[in-house]
């Protein structure tokens, strides 16, 4: 038991900041406490079923942990406010670290759930694509196709729409042949 | 100068949300929260039994407050029915506004906050006498508490039936339920939200011939909750 205990109390020391960092990119701060409390319960349950390198099974479990008790979009959607209302102070040029900011931002909240969950992972959450794999329950080489289809669609949402798309190459092709 | 990609601006982006993180959480909480985790029975028996875990999770609060009740002695009877309740992973969650009455300090679930507007009184306006089926209801010396979310809201309060003329506040529908060592009534009354009566000790001195029930009403709270919020301020030992 005294063995358990200090094996837990490593595993919490070591990632309760990141599964707290992991919440708070999805819910609001109060809630995000009670998850990262909850995650570390499962945790501390199944302490025989957690791996050595636990950072994904945790981040794993706090996922279901938002998806059981908090299903309710407007709730995620109201991250996109704190985002915004989120200062840095990191930026020797605020002005323009806000404004590149407020533009991704949009960008992203423009996103599907699953594209933003995807890009939350690798981007704020810090994974590898094996570790963020583990944490959608999906196989490596699905993950890397869902981010690089996500990273497209934030790349599109980015890019300024263009003025003239007409698709002149194929038009000349048919000219040929006409 | 080399371009950012969109994920390294995305990350810029949200490094102010996930760093909060820092902010958030002291260290003493988090030791709390730590303690808190550790004192659940993680025993394989426990396991099996997870809706019966300890009390320990009660706050500490809680054990000075009972110092305002001291003198009762318990009078609740077993049913063979009863439900069993424990504390279990919602009792952590347990982060919102504390009820405070008569000494016991109830606590609810994340996002609740203090209202000075009962929940009846947010709905219809009928106050708390027409909380419960079995009778108008006068709450004992307008003790009364309540507290609100998006989307939920609860509310305490304390009853001597005969203090209303009304024989037992509990509806012969209601279902026994285990709250920790006491004996509660679980009364599901559909989209008008749930009531729960939790039977309390009588007073030793005997100043009340009948049993005082706490009575939690509830909008938008299950029924591991609504157990979770009255064990929270019940002393784990009657």
């Amino acid at each position: 038991m005294a063995d358990e205990r200090e094996r837990f109390e490593r595993i919490y020391r070591e990632h309760f900041r990141a599964v707290l960092r992991f919440a708070l990119a999805r819910i609001d701060p109060d809630r995000a406490k009670d998850v990262a409390a909850e995650t570390f319960l499962v945790a501390w349950r199944r302490l025989d079923d957690v791996p050595n390198e636990p950072r994904a099974w945790l981040l794993g479990v706090a996922r279901r942990v938002i998806a059981g008790q908090f299903r309710s979009e407007t709730r995620r959607e109201a991250l996109a406010g704190r985002l915004r209302g989120a200062h840095s102070d990191e930026s020797s040029d605020l002005a323009e670290a806000l404004a590149d900011r407020d533009e991704v931002l949009a960008a992203f909240v423009a996103l599907r759930e699953p594209d933003r969950e995807v890009l939350r992972l690798v981007a704020w959450d810090g994974l590898t694509p094996a570790d963020a794999a583990e944490v959608l329950g999906v196989t490596r080489v699905a993950f890397a196709v869902r981010l690089h289809r996500a990273r497209r669609r934030l790349e599109r949402a980015l890019a300024p729409e263009p003025l003239a798309p007409a698709p002149q190459k194929t038009r000349r092709h048919v000219d040929a042949h006409s | 100068m080399r371009t950012r990609s969109s994920l390294e601006r995305l990350a810029a982006a949200g490094r102010p949300l996930v760093g909060q993180a820092h902010t958030l959480v002291d260290g003493a909480e988090e030791n709390r929260v730590l303690e808190r985790i550790v004192s659940v029975d993680r025993s394989p028996a426990a396991r099996r039994r997870p809706r019966r875990l300890v009390l320990a999770l009660a706050a500490v609060a809680v054990l000075a407050a009972a110092g305002t009740v001291a003198g009762i002695e318990l009078d609740h009877g077993a049913t063979p029915a009863t439900r069993q309740h424990g504390p279990g992973p919602v009792a952590l969650l347990l982060t919102g506004a504390r009820l405070e009455m008569a000494g016991y300090h109830f606590r609810t679930p994340a996002g609740f906050k203090a209202s000075k507007t009962s929940c009846d009184t947010a709905s219809s306006g009928s106050g708390p006498a027409a909380i419960t089926k079995s009778g108008p209801v006068t709450p004992v010396n307008g003790m009364q508490a309540a507290a609100s979310a998006d989307g939920g809201c609860v509310e305490a309060f304390f009853e001597i039936p005969g203090s209303s003329g009304a024989p037992a506040p509990i509806p012969s529908d209601a279902v026994a339920v285990d709250v920790g060592a006491y004996q509660g009534y679980f009364d599901a009354q559909g989209s008008s939200g749930d009531v729960l009566y939790v039977q309390l000790p009588k007073t030793a001195d005997g100043s009340s011939a009948s049993p005082v029930y706490l009575v939690l009403y509830a909008q938008g709270l299950t029924e591991d909750q609504l157990v979770a919020v009255a064990q929270s301020g019940l002393p784990g030992s009657p």
